[in-house]
């Protein structure tokens, strides 16, 4: 490739005496050298202005092909300058380093006044400068969109004595400066460009100010240095493009700047132009055929190779060279290894952290364990050995604080994920699994070899787990701690959505398409067009899509913006804009710009406080318990965990009623165990400890499905099967699973046995089938894993099928202590739901939406274990489902009655909560509630709106009197309805406390009849119920199929009850209310599709195979579904019932 | 556009439109314009000239057809 050298015809650029010819120093090496960073060589170009998608919906490169084309070309540099972001950092510094390409990272920052700043990072300080900045435009700026005041630059760049980025903490950080002070305000870090059209300086002399545009040089030159600052020269074919250029050469010569060629790039190839078009569209939220100045004229901010670039600026080589010097005075901004690890702030008197450590653990041991064995003792000092090696020690004592914290304000909590594997974390109370008694290996969670750091996460108490977040907050600061973010990315249906609004789709015809699609990848469109049925027969044009969707599949997985994650936080022992940008998301929480991955590639570590409402109503319950055992009144749930006589942590282990429960499927609303395919195996597995509901928790997962394990596990476990070993290696590692390959710690064992895989080594493939899209990486491992076998002496087959075990794992592998700990809970929630019903169960309503379940649902379950439920009632109900003792006591007859057999068995009932009202709003909620506080119950419906309306609106009321919540004060709601618009009216009058003239009130203040009034007749029963599963999502008081039940057993339709009785391979028509059908990867690769049918009894399980489904698809699959109707044969296995479909149909016709 | 001839950069040096001849005398802009792709437009290079004669004149080669054509010539 051709390059233009310093004896070119002087232009007015060209300066003279400026920096020597650098390509004599240098060398020709490209590259990585040893110890060397790659960089341009002497004939290289550096892209300096870059865009990837992380410039949300203003970049269409993506990074992986960027870098790769940067290596194929030449490019020895980029410099990656997303808006106002680095999110893109540690992918793009892991991706160029691989590549062979020099990362420089920097970002396009917004200023007041909407112009942008280029500035690019010389190197891990100048990277720490640029997050400073970035802080500050995003949370200085009051409205959403971040923006950098000049004075906000000059505080945090200007000057020697400014802000210095430096680390508090250990002296083996590698810190101080890193070489690069060499002229005045160097210790910032950063070099500045111009920037394009909308820098400051084009701007003026696009606007033909160029004196204006000469002053502001002059102020960026004062702020950032000589050789801080450079004027960025972009030949990018656009209107004016001379003058602008022609000012800034000017400026160069004047002020003796360097110029800088890029080229603003925004898209890979020019042929991508159009999709970089499109999404500008998304973001300005114009359509294709629309007009907007963000749109870009021509296709030239595309990745030009350096022979282009070269062509381009033959006549102005200065601007060439300028833009290979800057790129190689900055080196990468990421420093590998790093450790940005939380301090733990030690009480008074301890001499450090590892002894303080060791104390409390030690003094855990004793608590859990009574005497401490040697065993134990051996365990513990292994694992604090590892730990204070790896210097974990403040990280697992801030993680103790917290839960002793939370322990201490009665938050619930349950450790969950690796962390089950350390008997440390066990006896510092973070989780209630004894790695030692399971035999679990710590170096799942932990080893000096990988060096991994350690990831703990914890589930909180929904309604309290900010509690915990905050106090975290307080404990460390608030420059310490943030949340973690995610990227929100494109997928199928947003894609088609975005992108089919910018194509000027009409929005209806979008709306019915991306319902229809599944929740895929954005290139799967076409496929999945093919497949569905509820897709092919839809009656929607797909060729008209064919744009479209080649559209979506470029975006796929493109980020849009950033959004919170979940529960993670990053505590760092520095402030964390050290090496991150710290920006507010939705409801004003302070995150940081990266996502969990790249989290940690930056030094910090993080922790995940997540919230379970599980924990929620195992906290609502146990109080419930607790207060009618002890016989009392009144609200709150106690201020600590031990609650009035209810211990839930002494909850027996594998009590026998509680595990013939769980064995007949009976799992409705208990933790983990609830859906078909759980109720299922819960019956096949015959399962009778707790070792079979950790199986059952690792079992139902993609994975183990997918791979097959899960009819082997069954057979084997019943003993159909003989418990066989592909290889003697296995036997140790596999006995507990009967030979089947189920949880991540046994995949690294094999790797270590089978193939003599060192820990970093079985990490790595731990970690590869974690994230299941590495195609080539699983093939590559794959290949070594069978070669390191047969080294060691096993035959090829068998080590391949070892492999293809292991394989079927790559979806999501589950992790022995993670089972554990989640089966835990799944236990204890099932010994609650058998032993205690009615407050499990209206803690489990009160706490929804949550689990797998609706509402009305659950209320069958209650009511088949014998609980009535009871409608909502003005006078009784509250703001959550109560429990109440039936005035009959046990087996009331007029429960019974309405409920199905055996409801009211136990003599308590469920009170429907108000909040369980469609459209009830918490002030209206508030209100009732404190009018019957302080006035005492409500006599009637005029009562009631004298002191309730307002705020309580018209509608509400309305609803309240649908649902039947005035049933016991007025038992004809078609009545109340029709008074209540003379009710409220009435109250517009003086003197009116429920009398008034005599045709505006049913009742008189004593709530005795008043005015006789012609009798309005009431709704009939199926109205009723019609309104009640309307506005509450079921009928409390008798249920639809309850009402059919007549008919459909003339129909000679089975009930839920009755089927179980049933030989399997009986034909049989069963129906009900559709309940979750859903479509989830087999082994087979075909499509099933299960659902529910849920009667007046229980729950019917469908299994729909592929040719029906094929059929039916798009009836099973409407939204909403009417009840249905399946005809088809009993299927038996392993005792576990189930319906396969042959016909589905709508139950009503079926009935006519 | 009847004739034109391109300098050595390969713009516009000499060309023949409106029944008369023009020299270029500078090339001020020039600017491309993808045009609108959605509907089969191709892209388009302009060209800001002042002529000989103290014109400014604009042309733009459409790339796809190969052809030139005047766009706008200012008083």
């Amino acid at each position: 490739m051709s390059t233009t050298r310093t004896g070119g015809t002087g232009g007015p650029g060209q300066d003279s005496g400026r920096g020597p010819g650098r390509s004599s120093e240098r060398g020709s090496r490209r590259g990585p050298g040893p110890g060397r960073s790659p960089g341009p060589g002497p004939a290289g170009f550096a892209h300096l202005h870059f865009h990837s998608p992380f410039s949300f919906l203003d970049g269409a490169a993506r990074l992986e092909e960027a870098v790769a084309l940067a290596a194929e070309t030449g490019v020895g540099a980029i410099a990656l300058t997303d808006h106002d972001n680095v999110s893109g950092a540690v992918l793009f510094h892991r991706l160029a380093l691989a590549a062979g390409v020099k990362p420089i990272q920097g970002a396009e920052v917004t200023l007041e006044g909407g112009r942008h700043l280029t500035l690019l990072a010389r190197g891990p300080e100048g990277y720490a400068t640029l997050c400073r900045l970035l802080t500050r435009a995003h949370l200085g700026s009051e409205r959403r969109k971040p923006a950098l005041s000049w004075a906000d630059l000059e505080e945090v760049v200007g000057g020697p004595e400014a802000d210095r980025p430096g680390e508090a903490g250990r002296p083996d950080e590698a810190g101080g400066p890193d070489g690069d002070g060499c002229s005045r305000g160097a210790g910032h870090g950063l070099i500045a460009l111009s920037g394009c059209r909308r820098g400051e300086i084009p701007r003026l002399l696009l606007e033909g100010k160029p004196e204006e545009a000469y002053r502001a040089a002059v102020r960026y030159l004062d702020l950032f240095g000589r050789d801080g600052f450079a004027l960025e020269v972009q030949r990018d074919f656009l209107p004016g493009g001379r003058r602008v250029e022609g000012g800034l050469v000017e400026l160069s010569r004047r002020l003796g700047l360097r110029l800088a060629a890029t080229n603003n790039v925004h898209y890979l190839t020019k042929e991508d132009f159009w999709v970089h078009d499109l999404l500008t569209c998304v973001r300005t939220l114009t359509t294709v055929e629309e007009v907007h100045p963000e749109r870009r004229l021509n296709a030239e901010n595309h990745f030009k190779p350096p022979g282009e670039m070269a062509r381009l600026f033959a006549d102005l080589p200065e601007a060439l060279r300028g833009a290979r010097e800057i790129a190689e005075m900055c080196e990468p901004a990421i420093r590998p290894g790093r450790r940005l690890h939380p301090v733990f702030p030690l009480p008074p008197g301890e001499e450090s952290a590892g002894a303080f450590l060791r104390k409390m653990v030690m003094a855990g041991a004793t608590r859990r364990y009574g005497r401490v064995t040697r065993p134990v003792r051996e365990r513990l000092e292994a694992e604090l050995d590892i730990i204070c090696r790896l210097g974990y020690e403040d990280y697992f004592l801030l993680v103790w604080d917290l839960c002793r914290f939370a322990r201490r304000r009665g938050i619930r909590f349950a450790g969950r994920g690796s962390a089950a594997d350390s008997a440390v974390a066990y006896c510092l109370g973070v989780t209630d699994v004894d790695a030692v008694s399971r035999g679990l290996l710590f170096e799942r969670f932990m080893s000096v070899e990988r060096g991994e750091k350690p990831d703990i996460d914890i589930d909180f108490d929904a309604r309290r787990r900010d509690e915990v977040a905050a106090y975290l907050t307080a404990r460390y600061g608030e420059e310490r701690v943030a949340s973690v973010a995610t990227y929100n990315t494109f997928h199928a249906r947003s894609a088609v959505r975005d992108l089919g609004k910018v194509l000027a789709f009409p929005p209806e015809e979008l709306d019915r398409l991306a319902k229809r699609l599944p929740h895929a990848h954005a290139g799967s469109i076409t496929r999945a067009l093919a497949l569905l049925p509820e897709l092919r027969d839809s009656g929607l044009p797909f060729w008209k899509y064919e744009r479209l969707f080649e559209a979506a599949a470029k975006v796929a997985g493109f980020p849009r913006h950033l959004g919170t994650h979940l529960g993670g936080l990053v505590v760092g022992r520095a402030p964390l804009t050290e090496v991150t940008p710290l920006q507010r998301a939705a409801k004003g929480v302070v995150i940081c710009q990266f996502d969990k991955e790249h989290v940690e590639d930056l030094g910090l570590v993080k922790l995940d406080l997540l919230s379970l409402r599980t924990l929620s109503a195992v906290s609502q319950a146990v109080a419930d318990i607790g207060r009618r055992r002890a016989g009392g009144e009144g609200s709150g749930e106690g201020s600590g965990c031990g609650d009035g006589g209810f211990d839930y942590e002494a909850v027996p282990a594998e009590d026998r009623e509680t595990m013939t429960m769980i064995r007949r499927g009976e799992t409705v609303g208990v933790f983990q165990l609830e859906s078909p395919a759980q109720r299922a195996l819960q019956t096949r597995l015959g399962a009778t400890g707790y070792e079979d509901l950790v199986a059952s928790v690792a079992l139902i997962r993609p994975g183990p499905i997918k791979g097959n394990m899960v009819e082997p596990f069954v057979a084997r476990r019943r003993g159909r099967e003989p418990v066989t070993y592909l290889h003697p290696a296995l036997e140790p590692i596999l006995k507990k699973t009967y030979g089947v390959v189920l949880f991540q710690e046994q995949v690294i064992e094999i790797a270590v046995a089978v193939a003599g895989f060192d820990p970093g080594e079985a990490d790595r493939l731990r970690r590869v089938m974690t994230h299941a899209r590495h195609g080539p990486e699983m093939e590559a491992i794959g290949r070594l894993f069978v070669a390191r076998a047969v080294e060691r002496g096993v035959e090829e087959e068998t080590a391949r099928e070892i492999f293809r075990c292991m394989e079927g794992y790559a979806s999501y592998g589950f992790c022995e202590a993670h089972a554990a700990a989640f089966a835990d809970t799944a236990y204890r929630t099932a010994y609650l739901a058998c032993h205690h019903p009615a407050e499990f169960y209206a803690a489990v309503l009160s706490q929804q939406p949550m689990g797998y379940y609706p509402p009305g649902t659950i209320c069958v379950e209650a009511r088949r274990r014998g609980v009535a439920v009871l409608p909502p009632d003005i006078n009784r109900s509250a703001e959550r489902y109560l429990v109440e003792d039936l005035p009959g006591g046990a087996g009331d007859g007029e429960e019974r009655g309405r409920g199905g057999r055996g409801a009211g068995r136990t003599g308590t009932g469920i009170r429907v909560s108000l909040r369980q009202v469609k459209g009830m709003q918490a002030r209206a909620l508030e209100a009732i509630l404190r009018a019957r506080e302080e006035g005492g119950p409500f006599t009637g419906l005029a009562d009631f709106c004298r002191r309730c309306c307002p705020p309580v609106p018209k509608d509400i009321v309305e609803a309240l009197i649908l649902v039947g919540a005035f049933d016991s004060l007025d038992p004809n709601r078609r009545r109340l309805l029709w008074e209540l618009p003379l009710v409220l009216a009435g109250r517009a009058g003086p003197g009116l406390f429920g009398d008034g003239p005599p045709a505006a009130t049913s009742r008189g203040p004593g709530g005795g009849p008043g005015r006789k009034r012609g009798d309005v007749p009431d709704f009939s029963l199926e109205e009723k119920m019609a309104h009640e599963c309307d506005l509450l999502g079921f009928s409390p008081g008798r249920h639809l199929l309850a009402h059919l039940r007549p008919r459909l057993e003339e129909a000679g339709f089975v009930s839920s009850a009755r089927l179980r009785r049933l030989p399997a391979g009986r034909a049989v028509k069963v129906g009900g209310l559709v309940i979750r059908p859903h479509r989830p990867p087999t082994r087979s690769g075909r499509t099933v599709v299960y659902l529910s049918l849920e009667d007046e009894e229980g729950l019917i399980d469908v299994t729909v195979f592929e040719r029906t489904y094929q059929r039916y698809g798009r009836l099973i699959f409407s939204d909403p579904c009417p009840p249905l109707a399946v005809e088809g044969r009993v299927d038996r296995r392993d005792g576990a019932t189930a319906v396969i479909a042959r016909r589905v149909g709508v139950l009503y016709e079926a009935l006519k | 556009m009847e004739r034109l001839e391109t300098g050595p950069g390969g713009g516009p040096r000499r060309f023949r439109a409106l029944g008369r001849s023009w020299t270029v005398a500078r090339v001020v802009e020039v600017w491309k314009d993808t045009g609108c792709w959605w509907a089969g437009e191709g892209e388009k290079v302009f060209f800001r000239l002042e002529t000989a004669c103290g014109r400014l004149v604009e042309l733009y080669r459409d790339q796809e057809a190969g052809k030139w054509f005047i766009y706008r010539v200012y008083d």
